[in-house]
């Protein structure tokens, strides 16, 4: 009997971690640059109906399952879609690639953010004072808001009517050619939009993706999509619960085979 | 009576072990690529039933009543291997198979699993992996058999399972296939551990796509009732022999 319980108990908590990453992607379906997590699902080990008591055909092995268990949430990196915006400190990537950022702390982190800022040194600032990393050349070191970037990321100051190239904004990526250790999620979530790589992963320059000047991305999220799995996952949910109802009423049943309601002058008793 | 009893606990017992399976199906409702199971119960064997009530030349002799079954029992597991509905999704790594076969996958050990769970990722280092981290089997340009790289590359593939990395031709999705697949066996993780695998030959390929569980909702519902319906008639012949026995105990034989 507790094999039935505990079964249905696996789905709804399945279905609840699935819950929570349908949830928190509705709550950023208009936060700039997030990508939507992915919960999927895997069936748990299955062990042998042959136990001690129970009537089996000799020679025969059946198996029952036991139950679910929700994998590690993943990250979907599909392209946000760009929304034209004309501040020309609103820089987004399309493709596959991260702007450098440096931490207060003096360490790198990568990022998809496309609303910066410039603050009052000239230094081009995401929404959390983090510095983007560009690379100056000739003396330059600082941007301001007719700086105009290319889509190669390459920045250019106007001066006298002619176009100068003060330096190149880089985008990054995970080198999956001389990365030493093998993880699934090679860029792990440090919030704030930022993503940290870990240990033994290796970062290239990325030339595949551009830089937009005058646009942001926007959220990944598809909320038809999220609203479809928010009732398929109520749903399992609820079916596991009905298992769990009936597991509950078989027991329930088994403890009330010896003992039955007697009614004696209208009174009920119940004699064991 | 007693005799009655244990057939009737028996019958307690395989509807119960029906249940488990039920709910194992039930709680995989949205495991990718997951297969149904279903449980086999048959009754026993019937065993011949003789009395004493014969009388031959004044002598009692044995009287066959006929043959009776003493209850039911658990068979075997069947796992239901129909196709399951394929649903797009926006991964490039995603794959599901429309037809016959299995994806093979293979651990660092060299044990070789079998999945219908197309759900891939590329790893740090380049190479396809499944969500448990096994590698995906392909056949390279030289036809060996080995785990698919795709280095940095934007992976794309075809009907027929070739992975193409920024358009060089990388491998091609080994699919596995098995001519009896009573010898599957289930290993958890949405694996299938099995012998004698061949290349698969009746089936096509879908890429950003995946294969949901093929349970049928309605059927396990119903299977459910039925078994919780059956277990309850069985407790209720449980009571009524032990009515039956306390009658026959106390009753028979009293002078009130």
């Amino acid at each position: 009997m507790q094999r039935i319980l505990y079964n249905s108990k696996t789905g709804m908590m399945a279905q609840q971690e699935k819950l929570d990453s349908i949830t928190n992607n509705i709550a950023n379906s208009e936060t700039d640059g997030y990508k939507k997590t992915n919960v999927e699902f895997s069936d748990l080990v299955y062990e042998t109906l042959n136990r001690q008591g129970y009537p089996v055909t000799k020679g025969s092995k059946p198996i029952t399952g036991t139950g679910v268990k929700a994998n590690e949430m993943t990250r979907e990196d599909t392209q946000g879609r760009l929304n034209p915006t004309g501040k020309s400190t609103d820089l987004a990537i399309d493709g596959n690639g991260y702007f450098k950022v440096i931490l207060k702390d003096g360490s790198e982190a990568y990022t998809r953010e496309s609303s910066f800022n410039i603050d009052s040194k000239g230094t081009l600032v995401d929404s959390n004072g983090n510095k983007v990393a560009i690379d100056y050349i000739n003396g330059y070191n600082s941007v301001d808001y007719s700086t105009k970037v290319d889509k190669d990321g390459s920045l250019y100051n106007l001066n006298n009517g002619k176009l100068i190239n003060i330096g190149k904004i880089n985008l990054y990526n995970v080198n999956r050619q001389t990365s030493n250790s093998s993880v699934a999620e090679p860029l792990l979530s440090v919030g704030d939009n930022l993503f940290k790589p870990q240990a033994g992963v290796a970062m290239k320059v990325e030339t595949d993706a551009s830089v937009n000047q005058g646009y942001t991305e926007m959220s990944n999220v598809d909320i038809g999509v999220e609203m479809t799995d928010l009732i398929i996952t109520q749903r399992a949910f609820e079916l596991n619960s009905k298992g769990l109802k009936t597991a509950d009423d078989m027991w329930g049943m088994v403890n009330n085979l010896r003992g039955k309601w007697y009614r004696l002058s209208g009174i009920f008793f119940y004699v064991v | 009576m007693i005799r009655g009893l244990y057939t009737a606990v028996s019958g307690l017992i395989s509807q119960e072990a029906r249940q488990d399976v039920i709910t194992s199906n039930m709680a995989n409702a949205n495991t990718t690529g997951y297969k149904a199971d279903n449980l086999v119960i048959k009754s026993f064997d019937d065993v011949l039933i003789e009395n004493y009530d014969k009388t031959v030349d004044g002598k009692r002799t044995k009287n066959k009543i006929g043959s009776l079954s003493l209850g039911s029992e658990i068979d075997e597991t069947v796992t239901d291997f129909t196709q399951g509905n394929i649903t797009d999704t926006e991964e490039d790594t995603d794959f599901a198979i429309a037809g016959k076969g299995f994806f093979t996958l293979e651990d660092d050990n060299g044990n070789r699993y079998y999945t219908r769970d197309g759900h891939f990722h590329v790893d740090s280092r380049g190479f396809l992996k499944s969500e448990n981290g096994y590698n995906v089997i392909g056949k390279d340009n030289n036809s060996k058999e080995g785990p698919i790289y795709v280095g940095n590359g934007k992976l794309q593939c075809d009907d027929v399972g070739n992975i193409t990395a920024d358009g060089q031709k990388m491998s091609s999705l080994y699919i596995s296939d098995f001519q009896n697949y009573n010898s599957l066996v289930k290993a958890g993780d949405n694996l299938f551990t099995g012998d004698n695998a061949t290349e698969a030959t009746s089936y096509s390929l879908k890429n950003k796509a995946l294969e949901k569980s093929n349970i049928n909702v309605i059927n396990e519902m119903v299977n459910m009732m039925n078994v919780m319906r059956t277990f309850e008639t069985n407790q209720k012949m449980v009571q009524t022999l032990d009515e039956t026995l306390g009658k026959a105990v106390n009753d028979i034989g009293s002078l009130r």
